[in-house]
């Protein structure tokens, strides 16, 4: 009964949706203000029905009622308090319910907190957001209902996957799909500006806040999707260039390389239709991953049933294409040019426009990657598979050149090539840097690398990034100087460039991170209860495997203990759980971190009868944990620069600021 | 239930139905959207007198601070926009022959 | 369903069989691969353990490395657990102790299962197009950026649209006269 009431909710979603896109066009047509706030309302009105549709899903799951075919397919009766409620966005309908209530909330914030000198445009974002989300709606409740009944309702659902069963499922998926959702903000008013005419004074600042605040959310959803493949799946690894992992990526490198074109924009007005393709191609990527695997396409661990969603979604996503394409097309023309006459030389903002460069070229090749089975086995007839060695062909070449360009980027000044004090930042930060790289290299054992691997790139990788770091870092340190080290006042003024101080700093962080792991440091020892193992300067003693029933799963763990030069330090378990309801084995990893490598130990085989012999695989996974802080560096970064207060009204404060 | 649907479509409806007798209509300010020169001049002149209004209230009291700083930015926005486009049209519609 | 999913879920049920478990569903997550899957074996045999040290073991490495996993997604036969790759391996390994090189063993597995079973696609015929597309972007790149917005530097044009500060200028110029 409630469930009728749900699909009732989403149903008046739908139409409400409709409305709130009719209104719009007509209030935008006729600038009408009472129609573009009913449009507004109609907005508000789904928002508040989709969440109390959500709810009631919420309290279907924890209910437990199982005439609903969503709640039956996903959950059981003993699946554990907090997966019952991450049940909810595991399975198609789930999830694509989830995106289009984050979607609907952002959109209802986003038209609530205008920027009132952005009032004239609002019909035309009204219009977009609730165009998109009428077709999001229209999913819910035709393919994609997660109210579907099924009686007669069963007395114990079907269970939920045991991958799915980890507290990363009740934060990745939110956090990834807040970023995909956050960006149809920036879009939406690109394509504001575009039928409107003009990108006005005020457009930048609200843009810049919500691609950053998008920005943060998929770098943090992104890494946490890594951290959960790394802490589950076994292989040592977190990225394996999965079209879904490659499909969250295209955004965040659109996203990045929006925020890059609007600074350009900023200062001095230039790349303003650079910023408006860029912030809809982001929003359009973030619909790109899910159509791959849910129409089937690529096959992959976020794979979900093949479901006649397919064509729906390619349906959308072309007219989508189509009528954007086709704005720009007719309307692009009209955005002015920037403010003044301007040169591009060799200065800061030419070094903006080469990472814009190397961000969208990765892009690229991610897509071209990514796509390229599908349309190879279209041409050819032949498969073909691509995977990691493809991308790492060319991945480290573009992070290369962006390590090398964050530096030489921040140190420039707009409109002039001279670098204040350049020539004795870069002497001082490379002398600087050799320190820092050794440190890099000697703590995290670089030379320990197996021939196999490539050591002469991961010592000039290590030097590089070192020396941007230092760089950046001088080049802070001459900033403060000339304000004669107030750096309250540096701070009150300067918040966008500390954010993207250290933000950069994250990133230059992960990259360090991405060069130390992999280096084929790993051992496969069989071992009787007793034995011990030598490996990488720890001395690894198998105990025995000890079986634990679990609330629904039973955990085979062999128990290893860990000694380093003597020191006891203590007890690893890795295991292998098997779930009662779906018989999958799957691994949990016996993880010994410190700040520069990880052991980690996986049960790969074990004697059934006595437990007593067993196959471990060793990995030495070396500075792991520098993406993991990365991940908080640059988010941390990312959350400071949205609260800079000058960013984007620029000439407000050149004239009229507070006397 | 059905009484509860019925009761949520009727409120839903209404909701969309207030702004057309609540709060205050009039257009959305705008500027890029106008072709005509004449109008944008008219435009500017009509912000100036605001702008000379709102600052009089200020002065005399009528208008808290925050209020006065906040309407003088917007002022000065929709200034730079209405001249922005009207600085468009001249060159565009000179170029082309003829103003409207 | 294509085959190869097929022939996942056919090893997983025989899996099932051998260890006499009973009353489990036929069908795990629809289409959900698990990209480490595997299970303990049914006997007391414990899993080979593959070579990694010496010449052999770097040989065996580096093949291994570049043949897929049929049955998961995105991982090479090296990282996989999967019954399918033991048995790939297993083949590898039976060729690098019988003197063959890199080449000839790829070869050999290109042969049987087509260009697919290669994580990334060779440099011939129409797959050339996959490393060629990015080679171009990356070296042409560069010379469209300098010919599409460096060379503007002469043709870039306001349309007679005056910087912010000038119309603010203008602006307080008009109020001054307003206000007298």
């Amino acid at each position: 009964m409630l469930a009728d009431l749900g699909f009732y909710l989403l149903l008046l979603c739908c139409i409400s949706s409709i409305y709130g896109v009719l209104s719009a066009v007509l209030a935008a047509v006729w600038r009408h203000r009472r129609l573009y706030r009913s449009s507004r309302l109609a907005l508000t009105g789904s928002c508040v029905m989709a969440v109390v549709a959500a709810g009631i899903l919420v309290y279907s799951l924890f209910q437990r009622d199982y005439s609903i075919a969503y709640i039956f397919k996903n959950s059981s009766n003993d699946l554990p308090q907090i997966y019952t409620l991450t049940a909810f966005w595991c399975s198609l309908e789930g999830s694509h319910f989830l995106w289009t209530l984050l979607l609907t909330v952002y959109a209802t914030l986003a038209l609530w907190t205008y920027n009132k000198d952005n009032e004239h445009i609002m019909p035309y974002v009204s219009a977009s957001l609730q165009a998109v989300l009428a077709w999001m709606f229209y999913l819910l409740i035709s393919y994609s209902d997660p109210f579907v009944r099924m009686f007669p309702a069963q007395a114990n659902g079907q269970g939920m996957n045991a991958l799915l069963q980890n507290p990363y499922m009740a934060i990745h998926p939110p956090t990834l799909f807040t970023g995909y959702t956050a960006l149809a903000i920036p879009a939406a008013y690109s394509v504001a500006a575009l039928l409107y005419g003009d990108i006005t004074e005020g457009w930048l600042k609200t843009t810049r806040r919500w691609a950053l605040y998008a920005w943060c959310a998929l770098t943090a959803g992104i890494i946490l999707g890594g951290n959960w493949a790394y802490a589950e799946l076994g292989w040592s690894g977190y990225w394996a260039w999965d079209p879904v992992e490659n499909s969250s990526l295209i955004p965040w490198i659109f996203c990045t390389a929006l925020l890059h074109a609007m600074i350009v924009q900023d200062k001095l007005g230039h790349l303003k239709r650079l910023s408006l393709v860029l912030a809809f191609l982001a929003f359009f990527f973030s619909f790109f991953g899910t159509f791959i695997t849910r129409s089937g396409v690529i096959s992959s661990v976020h794979s979900f049933a093949e479901s006649p969603i397919g064509p729906n979604y390619l349906a959308f996503l072309a007219s989508m294409l189509l009528v954007v394409a086709l704005v720009y097309g007719f309307r692009a023309p009209s955005i002015l040019p920037p403010d003044a006459e301007k040169v591009w030389g060799v200065s800061k903002e030419s070094a903006l426009v080469i990472t814009q460069f190397l961000l969208l070229t990765l892009a690229a090749i991610v897509c071209v990657g990514t796509l390229y089975p599908i349309v190879s086995e279209a041409i050819t007839g032949e498969r073909t598979t691509v995977q990691a060695p493809y991308f790492n062909t060319f991945a480290p070449w573009i992070g290369l050149g962006l390590t090398v360009a964050i530096s030489v980027g921040n140190i420039m000044r707009y409109q002039t090539n001279k670098i204040p004090g350049g020539l004795r930042l870069l002497v001082l930060s490379f002398l600087a840097s050799l320190p820092l790289a050794g440190a890099l290299i000697y703590y995290g054992e670089v030379m320990a690398t197996k021939k196999a691997f490539n050591l002469g790139a991961q010592l000039v990788g290590l030097l590089l990034c070192s020396w941007s770091i230092c760089c950046l870092s001088g080049d802070l340190l001459g900033r403060i100087k000339t304000l004669r080290w107030n750096v309250k006042l540096f701070l009150s003024r300067n918040l966008a460039y500390f954010g993207g101080y250290i933000a950069h700093i994250g990133l230059l962080i992960a990259i360090a991170g991405f060069l130390g792991n992999y280096r084929g440091l790993q051992k496969i020892a069989t071992l009787r209860s007793g034995e011990s193992v030598e490996f990488f300067g720890y001395h690894l003693t198998f105990d025995k495997v000890e079986t634990t029933e679990e609330d629904n799963a039973t955990l085979f763990s062999g128990l290893i203990n860990v000694q380093r030069n003597g020191l006891d330090l203590g007890v690893i378990r890795p295991a292998r759980s098997k779930y009662v309801t779906t018989g999958n084995m799957n691994h949990e990893i016996g993880l010994l971190s410190t700040f520069w490598h990880d052991l980690y130990v996986t049960l790969s085989d074990f004697d059934r009868e006595t437990g007593k012999k067993a196959t471990f695989e060793f990995h030495i996974n070396a500075t792991v944990r520098f993406v993991w802080i990365a991940a908080f560096v640059m988010v941390f970064g990312g959350l400071i620069a949205i609260f800079d207060r000058y960013r984007g009204a620029k000439s407000r404060d050149t004239v009229r600021s507070d006397a | 239930m059905i009484y509860v649907m019925v009761l949520i479509g009727v409120l839903l409806i209404s909701t969309l139905l207030t702004p057309f007798w609540l709060g205050r209509g009039g257009l959305l300010q705008a500027s890029a959207s106008i072709n005509s020169q004449s109008q944008l001049a008219a435009l500017k002149e009509a912000l100036l007198k605001a702008y000379i209004n709102d600052e009089k209230a200020f002065t005399a009291g009528a208008m808290p601070s925050r209020s006065w700083l906040q309407r003088r930015d917007f002022l000065t926005n929709r200034y730079i926009d209405a001249a922005r486009r009207l600085d468009f049209l001249i060159r565009t519609q000179t170029a082309s022959g003829g103003a409207s | 369903m294509n085959h190869l999913q097929m022939n996942g879920r056919i090893l997983r049920a025989l899996a099932r069989a051998l260890l006499c478990m009973a009353a489990l569903l036929a069908a795990p997550g629809p289409g959900v691969l698990a990209a480490g899957e595997s299970g303990p074996s049914d006997s007391n045999e414990i899993k080979k353990i593959w070579p990694t040290e010496g010449a052999k073991g770097e040989l065996f490495h580096e093949v291994a490395g570049q043949l897929r996993c049929p049955t998961c997604t995105g991982l090479s036969v090296l990282d996989s657990d999967a019954r399918f790759s033991q048995q790939i391996k297993e083949i590898v390994l039976e060729q690098v102790e019988g003197g063959k090189s890199q080449g000839e063993i790829l070869k050999y597995f290109t042969e049987r299962y087509g260009v697919w079973i290669l994580r990334s696609p060779p440099t011939t015929g129409f797959n050339i197009l996959a490393w060629a597309l990015p080679i171009a972007i990356l070296l042409l790149g560069p010379p469209a950026v300098w010919f599409f917005v460096w060379r503007r530097r002469r043709v870039v044009s306001t349309m007679g649209v005056r910087p912010a500060s000038d119309i603010l200028r203008e602006m307080d110029t008009r109020l001054a006269e307003l206000r007298r």
